[in-house]
C-alpha cells in the first residue's frame, strides 16, 4: 500500500466519522435523501427490466 | 420529515395501548450511531401480546391501527408516510433483552426507543450475514461500544465463541 492509497483510506475514515457524528436529525435528513434516491435507482432498473422484483414489491437493490 | 410523522404514529399506537413498547433496530437503529446507513424500510421491534384464547400473538391490531390511519399494506411491510416500516417480534434472547433495554432518544423533538449501540452490534454478531458483519465492523472502528457491556452482552447470550472467529476473521492484523 503506497502513502497516497493510506491518505485516501484516512481521509475516507475521516468523513465516516465526521457524518457518524452529526446530529441525529441531520443523519435522518441523510437517510431519508439516500432511500430516495435507492428508490429511484431501482424504480428505473426495473423499468430496463420489467419482472424482477423482490417479494416486497418494493424493487430494492441489495441492502438493509 | 417523513420519518418523524412515522415515529409520531407508531407513539400515537402505544399511547393508545395496541403495543406495549418499541425500538428501532436494522440500519436506522444503526444510523443513530453510525454515519449514514442507506436502507428502505425501517424495522420496528415490537413485543405481540397474546390475547385472551389465543396462543400465538397476532400483528392484528397493529395493522388495524395503522391501516386506519392511512397506512398502505404493500407485501411484508406497511406504508406509513412513504416509509416502508416492517415491525418485527424479539426472535431471541437478546432480541427480547434489546428491547428491553433499548434507548430512549429524541429526534426532532419527538421521543422514541432504539436499541442501543452494543446490542446493535450483539444482534450483528448473532445474525451473521454479510452486512451484519461489515456493521460490527463499522461499530468497532467508530469506536463507540462500552467495550465491557458488550462483552457482558455476548457472554450472557453465549456468542463469545462467534466474538472471537469474528475477530480473528475481521479485526486481528
Amino acid at each position: 500500500m503506497n502513502s497516497d492509497f493510506d491518505s485516501i483510506l484516512k481521509s475516507k475514515q475521516s468523513l465516516r466519522l465526521e457524518l457518524a457524528n452529526l446530529p441525529i436529525d441531520e443523519k435522518i435528513r441523510l437517510l431519508e435523501a439516500l432511500r430516495d434516491r435507492q428508490l429511484a435507482i431501482a424504480a428505473n432498473r426495473q423499468q430496463i427490466s420489467p419482472g424482477e422484483s423482490n417479494a416486497s414489491g418494493l424493487k430494492s437493490p441489495p441492502q438493509d | 420529515m417523513q420519518f418523524t410523522a412515522v415515529l409520531k404514529l407508531i407513539n400515537e399506537m402505544m399511547d393508545a395501548e395496541v403495543i406495549d413498547r418499541y425500538a428501532i433496530g436494522g440500519a436506522v437503529g444503526a444510523t443513530f450511531y453510525l454515519e449514514p446507513i442507506a436502507t428502505v424500510d425501517i424495522d420496528i421491534f415490537v413485543s405481540f401480546e397474546t390475547r385472551p384464547g389465543q396462543l400465538i400473538a397476532s400483528p392484528r391490531p397493529i395493522f388495524d391501527f395503522l391501516l386506519g390511519k392511512g397506512a398502505v399494506v404493500k407485501g411484508e411491510y406497511l406504508v406509513i408516510e412513504g416509509w416502508p416500516v416492517q415491525f418485527l417480534p424479539p426472535t431471541s434472547p437478546l432480541c427480547h433483552e434489546a428491547l428491553k433495554e433499548a434507548k430512549e432518544m429524541q429526534v426532532e423533538g419527538i421521543t422514541t426507543w432504539v436499541f442501543t449501540a452494543e446490542h446493535l452490534a450483539a444482534l450483528a454478531l448473532e445474525t451473521g450475514r454479510a452486512k451484519d458483519k461489515s456493521r460490527l465492523v463499522q461499530f468497532v472502528e467508530a469506536d463507540i461500544l462500552d467495550i465491557d457491556r458488550f462483552r457482558s452482552i455476548i457472554d450472557r447470550q453465549e456468542l463469545s465463541s462467534k466474538w472471537q472467529q469474528f475477530q480473528r476473521q475481521f479485526l486481528e492484523p
